[in-house]
């Protein structure tokens, strides 16, 4: 949706998006805090957005208009970013929770993203977490990235690193159980790999919430 | 708008600057962002133009994947160029290059054959992900009552396509598709006429003899199937048109090649 595109959404693809929904009766709709292209351009990428009042206030006007659209709340998913820019007043995490509240929307927490984010930018991912409003968060996204070194790039096509897997063990313990999914979207492996992956998560959900069938089901997609 | 006035903007401002760094145009972004330790703005703004690029490169790659495989590294070359010169205007990927066969055909590719081979490979992927509308059965036609058929006027699936060549394209691409070397690339005989269409869920194509391919061209103007069949009377006296035409009709409906909510049905 570019829900961070200060010219405001797409209403044809809003209208679209909305009878999607209806004939699929999704659970849950999430789209990524961030923009994707502005005059018409499109960039296919999931692009920062400066933690400022003006962002804010688009923000929150866009996921308002894809709400009155949808007529339900929007699940808003965190980014990977390689750039923060000096107009911020904010940090990300703090901008993120005040969307969720000026648009009281819900959360979906890409604890991959957090990680990528906090090596690039140099905060700890822990701080982040306690920023978040517990009770608007509805999804975990758990994936991997490429290590160059000096950076890191969320590629989603590796296996979840041991830093994010620690992540997990913290968010689990900060949110209770919360859904879990594992994303690949590229070198997917065979599925055993995928499935001792899953065996993982299952086993920090368990070990953080006291045994299976407290409602965290991690699964991959 | 609300409070927001997008032509005072500082995030207006923002995402222009970003967004023309991006395509490789002039830009200011780089002096505002923030200094962080580790990598320098400009490097972490070259991860996202770097993402940019290579997303479309790949997309074309995958939308043109026989075009890539005859073309080899030349195909990175000249998608590279078509990036840059390119710049994305629909939010779904699948659009992207739409106009690339036009672009090679207008010089950037070293032989005709090239524009041809991208035109076949982009109609085989907009019959595969073309619109799912009803195909018009044996039932609908024989709903018909005789009075119905001079003036019916029957449509193109979505998912069809009619493309000519000037060159022995479809030996090409069937060699390009098997894995086996390329046939020498030669002028046909005769143009070839080609129609495209989905059955099921796969696309496919065939070559046409010039009376199909001239009552596929008038059913795409939207002509009744009386006055397609007076024009391919002029066009050849020596057939028997309506046998022939009845044919056809029969061989399109069976392969699912026309819509079920035509004009005149």
């Amino acid at each position: 949706m570019s829900l961070g595109s200060v010219h405001g959404l797409d209403a044809g693809y809003l209208r679209s998006l909305a009878a999607l929904a209806r004939r699929v009766e999704p659970l849950w709709i999430s789209d990524h805090l961030c923009w994707t292209g502005v005059h018409g351009r499109h960039l296919h990428d999931l692009l920062p957005l400066p933690y400022t009042d003006e962002a804010l206030d688009v923000v929150v006007r866009n996921i308002g208009q894809a709400q009155d659209a949808l007529g339900r709340r929007l699940v808003i998913e965190n980014v990977s970013s390689y750039v923060e820019f000096a107009d911020s007043i904010r940090t990300e995490a703090q901008f993120v929770r005040e969307v969720c509240e000026r648009a009281d929307c819900l959360l979906l927490l890409d604890l991959n993203n957090v990680h990528v984010s906090a090596v690039n930018h140099g905060f700890e991912a822990l701080d982040y977490l306690r920023e978040m409003p517990a009770h608007r968060v509805r999804q975990f996204h758990l994936a991997g990235h490429s290590d160059h070194g000096d950076h890191l790039v969320d590629t989603h096509d590796h296996p979840v690193a041991d830093p994010v897997w620690a992540l997990y063990r913290e968010a689990c313990a900060r949110f209770g159980p919360i859904a879990t999914m594992i994303e690949r979207d590229d070198r997917i492996p065979p599925l055993a790999e995928l499935v001792s992956e899953l065996d993982v998560a299952r086993r920090i959900a368990s070990d953080v919430l006291g045994g299976p069938g407290r409602g965290a089901v991690p699964w991959a997609a | 708008m609300g409070r927001v006035r997008p032509e005072a903007s500082s995030l207006e401002a923002l995402q222009r600057e970003m967004q023309a760094f991006l395509l490789g145009r002039e830009s200011a972004v780089a002096s505002r962002v923030a200094a962080r330790p580790g990598l320098a703005p400009e490097r972490r703004l070259g991860i996202y133009r770097h993402a940019y690029r290579a997303r479309l490169a790949d997309t074309l790659r995958d939308s043109f994947g026989h075009t890539a495989a005859f073309l080899g590294d030349e195909f990175d070359t000249l998608a590279a160029r078509y990036v840059g010169e390119n710049p994305s205007r629909h939010a779904n990927l699948r659009w992207y290059g739409e106009d690339f066969p036009g672009w090679l055909s207008s010089g950037p590719a070293t032989h005709p054959v090239v524009g041809e081979l991208a035109a076949l490979d982009r109609a085989l992927r907009r019959a595969f992900d073309g619109a799912d509308e009803r195909v018009l059965g044996l039932a609908d036609l024989a709903a018909l009552g005789a009075a119905d058929w001079d003036g019916l006027r029957l449509r193109l699936h979505p998912t069809c396509a009619r493309l000519s060549f000037r060159y022995n394209t479809l030996a090409l691409w069937h060699a390009l598709d098997r894995d086996e070397a390329p046939p020498v690339i030669e002028i046909a005989p005769h143009p070839v006429d080609v129609f495209v269409w989905r059955a099921g869920q796969q696309p496919h194509f065939r070559s046409v003899a010039p009376f199909e391919a001239c009552a596929l061209d008038a059913l795409a103007e939207g002509l009744a199937f009386g006055l397609l069949c007076e024009g391919l009377a002029a066009r050849f006296p020596e057939t028997d048109v309506a046998t022939q035409a009845g044919g056809l009709l029969r061989r399109w409906v069976d392969e699912g090649a026309l819509a079920a909510e035509s004009p005149s049905i």
